[in-house]
This record gives C-alpha cells, sequence and structure tokens, in this order.
C-alpha cells in the first residue's frame, strides 16, 4: 500500500515538475548538447540551414584549433580579464558599503532627526548659491540637490534608506542605466567631465608649476610603491610560510597573482629608465624571495593547501594595486607633456586607452551595491557579537577586531563572491559592449561574450560560436571545480 | 495541491486555445501577410495605398475587400532577420538594404522571376545600376521599394551664414576640403569650443559608402576583377584614412566621435546626426533623399541643395536600395508578389515621390514636375534634381563578392579606421591587416562550402587570365570582370574589350 502511495506521490511530483523539466530539456539541455556537437562541424548559417543543401562537414578540432591560433581570440580573453582585475576592488567596495550599512545611523530621537534635517536644508541651500556664484552647470547643482535629498533621507529614515539607495543599481534594468552612463560620459556636457574639469585645470597648473622633473621624482616614488608593495607582499608570503601558516599551493597562486603585473610592465610602462628600474627591481625581488623560499623550505612543511585562501585574497589585492600604481606611474610621466597643451577630460568612450577603464569604473558602481555587499550585509550580521565584545575587553583598537574577529569569519562568504564574480565576469561584457561602444573602438571593449555574438549572429559562423562558448564554459568549468576543491578548506582555514 | 495544479493547467491550454483561435486571419479569413520593415512612418500610408491598389487592380474577395493585408514587423534589424530567415519563421516579405546577395546565400528568398514577368516588376521596371543587386545569376530575387544614392545634403540657410552662398553639385576634393576649412572658420570664430562642423562624421554609419567614393575616385578598390581576393592593401585605402583623419583632427572639418556623441540631440528617424544637420550645428550630412521625410516634419524645414560626393579622379557614388523579397518559407507567395507588383505601380512610385522616402523604384518618375518642384516644398527645389543626377549619372553599386559577407568587411574597414585613429598602428599596417583579416575570411568561407570551392576555382582560373591581359597590355573581355566598379572604371580607361 506504502509502495503504490510512494509511487503515485513521485509521479504527481514528477508531473508538477514536467513544466519545468520539458522547458529546461528542451530550451536549455537540448542547445546545450547541440552546440557542443556543433563545434566540431562547419556550421555556417549563410551555407547550412533549412533552405540550402550544402552538406555539414565534420571538422573535428579544427574550431578549437582556428579558435586558439585567432589573435582576437586573446586579445578579447585579454579584455574579459582586464574587466575582472577590477573584481577586489568591486568587492572591497562591497564590503565597506556593507559595513557601513550595517552600522545603525537612525538618530536616537525625532527632535535629533528633526535637528539634523534642519542643519542639512540651509546647507544645501548654501551649496548651490555657491555653486551658482561659481557659473556652475545645472548638472552640479542637481548632483549637490541629490546628494543632500539622500542625506536628509539617511538622518530620517537611517540605513533603510541607504541599503535601498545602495541596492538600487541592481533592480534597475542594465541598458537603461548604460545609456544613463553614456550620458555621464560625454565629454562635453556630462557631469563627469563637469566636476573633473576644475580638477584637471588645478592639476595642470600644479604641473606647470612645480615642473618637469618634480612630477618625475614623483613618478619614480610611485615605482618605487609598486615595487614596495610586491616586496610585501612577497615578505608576507615568506613570513606565513615560516609560521606553517602557507602550504605550496597557496604561495604559487599567490606569488602568481603579485607577479602578474610584472609581465605587463614591459608592454605598459612609457617611461624607459622606470621600466627598466622596475623590470631589474621585480626580478631582484624574486630572486631573493625564491632563494628564500628554497632556504626555508625545509623549515615550512604544512598541508599544501593551507592558507589558500589567504593568499589568493592578499595576491589579488596586491595585484590590483600594483595595476593601479603601474598605471598612475604612466600618467605621471605623460602629465608634463600633457600640461603644457592643456589637460583636459578623456574622451571616456571614444578613446582607445580610455574606453575599457571607463566601462569598468561603471561597473563599480553597479558591483558595490549589488548582491556580494546584500551577501556581505547577510553575513555580518552573523558574525557573533561575543566574539566582538570579548574583543573589545582584551582591548583590541577597530582594525584589529575587524581583521581578527569580523574578516575571518567573513571568509565564506568572500570566496564566495570571489568565485561567482570571476564566473561572471567571464560570461559578461556583451550588453554594455552592445549599448555603449560597439565592442570599440578598434576592438578594445569586446569581450569573449561579445566574440560569440559577432561570430555566432554577424558572421553567421554558429560552429565557431560553439566552440568560443565551450572554451569559455571549459575556463569556468575549472573556475567552479577550483572553488569545490579548495572553497571549503579556505572556509574552514 | 493537486487541484491547483490541474486548474492552472486548464487556465493556460483553455487561453491558448481562446487566442489561437481568435486571431485576426481565423475571424476575418483574410490572409494577412507580415511585411519586415524599417520604422519609417510612412510605411502606414504604403500599407493603406497596397489595401487601395488591390481594390483598384480588382484583387478582391466576394465582399469587396482586398484579399490580403498588410502588418508591419518594424524591429526587424539584420540578424533577427537572418535567424528567423533560417530558422523557417521570418516575415512573408523581407525588406532588405544593400543585402540581396547575402540572403540569397542563405537560400530563405524566394525565385522572383516567374511572378515578376506576370505581374511586371522585372528588373526593366528600375534603375540599371540597380538589376546586379537584384538579379543573381540571371535569376530575380527582388524589386526596389526605394532608391538610394548618397549625396551631400546641405543646409543652405547654415551655409549663407557662413558666408558661402552657392556649392557646386559636383566638386572635387580639394574645392571640398577648401570649402569645408572656410565653413568651420567662419562659423566657428566666436566659439571656444567648435560647435559647427561643415559635415557629420564619417566613421559613422555611412562610413563604408563614404570611403568607397573617396577610394574609387582614385581608382581603388575593395577587391580585385573576379572578386577572389580583398585588395585594400594595394589601393588608396590607407591614403583616405589619413585623409579623414585629417579632416577631423587637423582641419576640424568633421566632428570626431566625441564631440559627435557628445551634442544634446535628440535621436527618432534618421538618428541623431540628422537632428544635428537640421539643427544647423552639420553644414551637410551625407545621407540619401529620405532625410527629407522627417525635415518635413518642421515647422520651418531649412532650404536645402545637393552635392555629389567630392572625388580626386574618377568621379561616382554608390547607389543602393531598400528592396523587398517574398521570403522561402511563406505560405501565401503567390500574395506577397502582388505586394511586390504594387511597388512597381505608378501609385506607388508617386507616392514615394511624394513622401520623399528616397527617389522611386522607377526612374521614369523623376523627371517630372511632381518630383523635381514639389509645390508645398519649395525649400527643396534645389536638391530633388541634383539627387536624381547623381544616381543616374555617376553612381555604381558596390562590390559584393560571393565568397564573403559584406558586413565582415565593413567591421574590418572600421577596425582599420579606429586603430589608426587610436594610433594604434599606421594605415599602411592597418589596411594590410584588414585585407588579410578578409582573404582568411574568404579562404576559411571556401574550404567550407563545396559549392563555394568550385566557383572560387573557377574564378581564380579566370582571375589569373585577367591579370596575364593586364599583365601584356592586353583589352579584358567584359564578362571576365564581376566587380561592379572595376568594370566601369576600365571601360572608362579603354581597358575593356566590350561583348559583341
Amino acid at each position: 500500500m506504502n509502495k503504490k502511495r510512494n509511487r503515485i506521490n513521485t509521479l504527481k511530483g514528477l508531473l508538477f515538475l514536467s513544466p519545468n523539466i520539458i522547458g529546461f530539456s528542451i530550451f536549455t539541455l537540448f542547445p546545450l548538447g547541440f552546440s557542443l556537437i556543433m563545434a566540431f562541424s562547419n556550421w555556417n548559417l549563410s551555407q547550412h540551414n533549412m533552405f540550402t543543401d550544402e552538406p555539414l562537414k565534420w571538422v573535428l578540432l579544427q574550431n578549437f584549433k582556428d579558435l586558439l591560433g585567432s589573435e582576437n581570440f586573446w586579445r578579447y580573453l585579454g579584455n574579459t580579464l582586464f574587466f575582472m582585475i577590477g573584481i577586489p576592488i568591486s568587492m572591497a567596495g562591497s564590503l565597506g558599503a556593507a559595513l557601513l550599512l550595517n552600522q545603525d545611523l537612525k538618530s536616537p530621537s525625532k527632535r535629533a532627526r528633526s535637528k539634523g534635517i534642519l542643519y542639512v536644508l540651509p546647507l544645501i541651500a548654501f551649496s548651490s548659491l555657491l555653486f551658482l556664484g561659481f557659473g556652475m552647470s545645472i548638472m552640479v547643482l542637481i548632483v549637490t540637490g541629490i546628494f543632500g535629498v539622500i542625506y536628509i533621507g539617511g538622518v530620517s529614515g537611517g540605513s533603510t534608506v541607504y541599503r535601498t539607495i545602495f541596492y538600487t543599481p541592481n533592480f534597475t534594468a542594465g541598458v537603461a542605466t548604460f545609456i544613463l552612463w553614456k550620458k555621464i560620459y560625454n565629454p562635453q556636457t556630462g557631469p563627469l567631465t563637469t566636476i573633473t574639469k576644475p580638477i584637471l585645470e588645478a592639476v595642470n597648473a600644479v604641473v606647470l608649476f612645480l615642473g618637469k622633473d618634480t612630477i618625475y621624482i614623483f613618478m619614480y616614488v610611485v615605482v618605487v610603491l609598486a615595487i614596495g608593495s610586491l616586496y610585501w607582499g612577497l615578505n608576507t608570503f615568506l613570513k606565513w610560510r615560516s609560521e606553517k601558516d602557507l602550504g605550496y599551493i597557496g604561495l604559487i597562486i599567490g606569488v602568481s597573482a603579485l607577479i602578474l603585473p610584472s609581465f605587463f610592465v614591459l608592454h605598459w610602462f612609457s617611461h624607459p629608465i622606470a621600466s627598466q628600474i622596475m623590470q631589474i627591481s621585480v626580478i631582484a625581488t624574486i630572486v631573493y624571495f625564491v632563494s628564500q623560499f628554497i632556504a626555508k623550505s625545509s623549515d615550512c612543511i604544512c598541508h599544501p593547501e593551507k592558507g589558500m585562501g589567504n593568499a589568493i585574497m592578499l595576491g589579488l589585492g596586491i595585484m590590483a594595486l600594483q595595476f593601479l600604481l603601474i598605471g598612475l606611474s604612466n600618467v605621471l610621466y605623460k602629465l608634463p607633456e600633457m600640461s603644457l597643451v592643456g589637460i583636459s577630460s578623456p574622451s571616456w568612450l571614444t578613446d582607445y586607452h580610455w574606453a575599457k577603464p571607463s566601462l569598468m569604473f561603471m561597473g563599480f558602481w553597479a558591483a558595490i551595491g549589488s548582491n556580494s555587499m546584500l551577501l556581505y550585509l547577510a553575513a555580518l550580521s552573523n558574525v557573533s557579537p561575543e566574539l566582538s565584545e570579548a574583543a573589545d575587553i582584551d582591548g583590541a583598537t577597530k582594525f584589529q577586531k575587524f581583521w581578527n574577529v569580523t574578516w575571518p569569519q567573513l571568509a565564506p562568504v568572500t570566496f564566495f563572491i570571489f568565485i561567482m564574480a570571476v564566473i561572471n565576469g567571464m560570461q559578461g561584457g556583451f550588453e554594455v559592449a552592445k549599448t555603449m561602444t560597439g565592442g570599440g573602438p578598434a576592438g578594445s571593449t569586446t569581450t569573449l561574450e561579445y566574440f560569440i555574438y559577432e561570430e555566432g549572429f554577424a558572421s553567421g559562423r554558429l560552429a565557431f560560436a560553439s566552440a568560443i562558448s565551450w572554451i569559455l564554459f571549459a575556463m569556468i568549468f575549472a573556475l567552479t571545480l577550483f572553488n569545490w576543491r579548495f572553497g571549503n578548506r579556505y572556509v574552514n582555514d | 495541491m493537486t487541484r491547483i495544479f490541474i486548474i492552472c493547467l486548464s487556465i493556460i491550454s483553455a487561453g491558448t486555445a481562446y487566442i489561437s483561435l481568435t486571431r485576426s486571419e481565423d475571424l476575418s479569413g483574410t490572409p494577412i501577410l507580415t511585411w519586415v520593415t524599417d520604422p519609417n512612418p510612412a510605411r502606414y500610408e504604403q500599407i493603406d495605398f497596397f489595401h487601395d491598389w488591390l481594390i483598384a487592380q480588382g484583387h478582391t474577395d466576394e465582399n469587396g475587400d482586398p484579399i490580403v493585408r498588410i502588418q508591419l514587423e518594424t524591429g526587424g534589424v539584420d540578424n533577427k532577420k537572418i535567424i528567423h530567415g533560417v530558422s523557417g519563421v521570418a516575415g512573408d516579405i523581407l525588406d532588405m538594404y544593400n543585402e540581396v546577395d547575402q540572403f540569397k546565400k542563405l537560400g530563405i528568398l524566394e525565385d522572383l522571376t516567374e511572378y515578376a514577368d506576370r505581374y511586371g516588376f522585372g528588373p526593366d521596371q528600375t534603375y540599371d545600376a540597380i538589376k546586379n543587386d537584384i538579379v543573381i545569376g540571371g535569376k530575380q530575387f527582388a524589386f526596389p521599394c526605394n532608391v538610394t544614392s548618397h549625396a551631400c545634403w546641405i543646409n543652405m540657410d547654415v551655409m549663407q551664414a557662413a558666408g558661402i552662398d552657392q556649392l557646386p553639385e559636383s566638386w572635387t576634393v580639394e574645392a571640398f576640403e577648401r570649402i569645408g576649412k572656410k565653413f568651420v572658420q567662419n562659423m566657428n570664430s566666436s566659439n571656444e569650443a567648435q560647435n559647427y562642423f561643415f559635415m557629420n562624421n564619417p566613421g559613422d554609419d555611412q562610413f563604408v559608402g563614404w570611403i568607397t567614393v573617396l577610394m574609387r575616385s582614385k581608382g581603388g578598390s575593395f577587391y580585385n576583377e573576379t572578386m577572389t581576393e580583398c585588395i585594400l592593401d594595394q589601393g588608396p585605402f590607407a591614403e583616405m584614412i589619413d585623409l579623414n583623419i585629417k579632416w577631423i583632427e587637423e582641419d576640424r572639418i568633421f566632428p570626431n566621435a566625441a564631440e559627435a556623441s557628445s551634442f544634446s540631440a535628440s535621436g527618432g528617424y534618421g538618428g541623431a546626426k540628422m537632428s544635428l544637420f537640421l539643427e544647423g550645428k552639420y553644414g551637410m550630412i551625407n545621407l540619401g533623399r529620405w532625410l527629407l521625410v522627417r525635415m518635413r516634419e518642421m515647422e520651418n524645414p531649412p532650404k536645402v541643395a545637393v552635392s555629389r560626393y567630392p572625388y580626386f579622379d574618377y568621379e561616382n557614388t554608390t547607389i543602393g536600395s531598400r528592396c523587398s523579397s517574398i521570403y522561402k518559407g511563406s505560405k501565401h507567395k503567390d500574395l506577397a508578389a502582388l505586394f511586390l507588383a504594387f511597388l512597381a505601380s505608378d501609385k506607388y512610385n508617386n507616392q514615394i515621390v511624394d513622401c520623399a522616402d528616397a527617389l522611386p523604384p522607377n526612374p521614369n518618375f523623376c523627371s517630372s514636375q511632381r518630383f523635381l518642384r514639389p509645390s508645398e516644398y519649395p525649400n527643396e527645389w534645389g536638391a530633388h534634381g541634383a539627387a536624381f543626377r547623381s544616381a543616374d549619372e555617376v553612381a555604381i553599386p558596390d562590390a559584393k563578392s560571393l565568397f564573403i559577407s559584406q558586413q565582415i568587411l565593413g567591421r574590418e574597414l572600421r577596425t582599420a579606421f579606429e586603430k589608426v585613429q587610436s594610433k594604434l598602428s599606421n594605415s599602411a599596417i592597418a589596411s594590410l591587416q584588414a585585407a588579410e583579416a578578409v582573404n582568411e575570411e574568404i579562404k576559411r568561407n571556401v574550404s567550407n562550402s563545396l559549392r563555394l570551392e568550385k566557383k572560387f576555382k573557377n574564378a581564380l582560373a579566370l582571375q589569373a587570365k585577367i591579370d596575364a591581359f593586364k599583365k601584356a597590355g592586353k583589352k579584358i573581355p567584359v564578362d571576365w570582370i564581376s566587380n561592379p566598379f572595376l568594370k566601369k572604371y576600365y571601360r572608362s580607361l579603354g581597358m575593356l574589350e566590350e561583348t559583341k
């Protein structure tokens, strides 16, 4: 009787699930399998469709061979990875936002809130008048007004208002926000240009005042900082290793992330002497630490995967910092020359060199208030208050409390967010490129996802597009495997 | 829960049945054809005219109503049309912009030769230059809805404000540059930032046409005679890239891409650049006659004139058409053929003349006063005749290789231009890379198709003969050359042996 009932229940369950199973099978599973098979063929829309009689040829691995030998593929993979450099920064932003929004900002009493509003209103009015006096554009006034309204909202509504505002980008349609950003990036009338114009004018005056040599000194300082950050990172790894807190897998991954920017130095550095200093220093630093690691290797035996999560996070964080510093040093190198003709805002989206960073910057805005922030908020609410109180009793500073109590407890979420961000980053870039830049200028914003679209639907080479998709899948799958394999260990660290 | 499930299922099933049973076609019994076209407001009027024409021609049912009705699908961008087409779900009538060959290659177009004979919309009803587009391999696959030959459309009010009273109908590159410099100098003298430009940015959607004409005027072509090889690296393409960048960056007669995008302009039919032209920010714009559709919506439209594209040695311009064809998967091909017959009718041609939606398919309608001097629009009187003469006298259709999509060629041309503009490469290297990319694509396409491979081999053999004749200084038989530009250009140089 029970068996019969179970069978009926199973059938009922399957019946309920059947719409989803059928839909998934037809619209996801079948195309997925089909595209895998077609990736080994020469399927081209213009030659093989229901109205043509051209026979389909099996080309085995030819598409994959062509793809891996294609300059464009590596270029667009490079673009995709470039956009992903921003992931650590976005994550830091999300965490920062979550930490801020985790505070109870609501004023204790109605009176205090009214007071706050009374302070803010005249402040906004005064700022508006001040800006008007400066002949500022209406855009500046609007921005001032919006900030004022947000501030008042925060004073009266507490962190709930800010949480909602921060999360807004996430539930706004992508294309609409991209068009909004296109306006923001307008090189003549956009608010970004309006805001940066007086700043750049001031920078121009300062550069002219200081002169080329002084600016170059700053450039060398930045180069030293970049080398210093590499040194500090390697030193930290060495310390962890000698304390038996870092296994060799984490060490390899962390060090790889740390030295990655050095490979780009040759390609990116404009100043010949600074470039040579950077290269020599990087090589010397690496040689020094490799010898140290080898010398102390017998004393540092621990589990190969130990401390891997920390190594990855530190490595990626310093990598992003090094990229920023290398970029900044290049800017400093160019500044004296630029100041002679007057430093002005770039053509954000139509300049080959600025289009990618501009889209990346826009990505920060979207990412900071995204699901990552919500996940961090949820994780923060689970941080045990007893531990914080214990740390308080021990006299820990705020930073020590964060680093030793909060941060370790956020590890599972951090690792999850990181893996998801990498996966989304690998798959992303189509909407934004299609709407804002058309993949240009000269392919500088074309990502792998956009490449798939172009090959599949503009060129009609669906087999080739399938091959790109499956290569992309393989990369993402490798990352997911990595997550499965090491995610728990990192969390347990 | 089971009940809820069954109720939901019943509601969905009933809804589906209701929708399928109450479709307008099923209710009235009149077939409805879907016309996949652009969102030009004139399309609605054209549909009404078609229905009237059907009644006038006696194509009616027992109630005296038209035997077929048309509904519009205006979101039909090219990729969507292609995907729908190869999947068997495209509209009955497909509009194409100089892409009949591409759609024909997909195999989704119906052979219209027999219909054209029956209903009288053969290639003799349109421009000679368009025949190349609609007749492929001796079979007709489309008929033009309208014909566009790009030219420089000039806002004479702005020109006069710049102290330029008249512009020549035909001009050299040197004259174009000289007048352009004068325009921007006179119009921007009191402005800190340059707000007025002689013409729109050439790197926009008309880029390929613009660069084609300039190249051809120096004897350059994208392809060789048999269109088996891209020869961008051998022709004056690199020179034209440099010239256009000079016009943008040094002479400032065109805005750069950032400036073009930074003007606050509304979009609408014809895009933002047309708004800027109508506002007077651009002295001229490189477009077709269809820009008048939007201009006529203005309260005080400017006075317009037309000049041909500038040239070096060999004057020419592009000519293309928005063609309609019948989808091979349509269930109502006979009825759809009536629509193409309507496109060749006096009523339709006159409607195109009146609404200024480019040039009418039949050139005979361009000599009437109705076309040349529309009574309601005296501000356009200086433009219509010149626009037609440009199409009639110097236009040459695009060279379209059987072995590669024009879209890919366009993409490579644009990439080459952007590379030079972004200082990533010089024009010679960028041209070479573009030619290599296109030739690589040709090779790939040919190796993937037995049919193409055979044709390619034959064409290569012919090309070898042409090269030998050229080397020997002998006249080349005209039938050997499939590149329409080189055919006309060689003829002008006396290099061809005409078929007797």
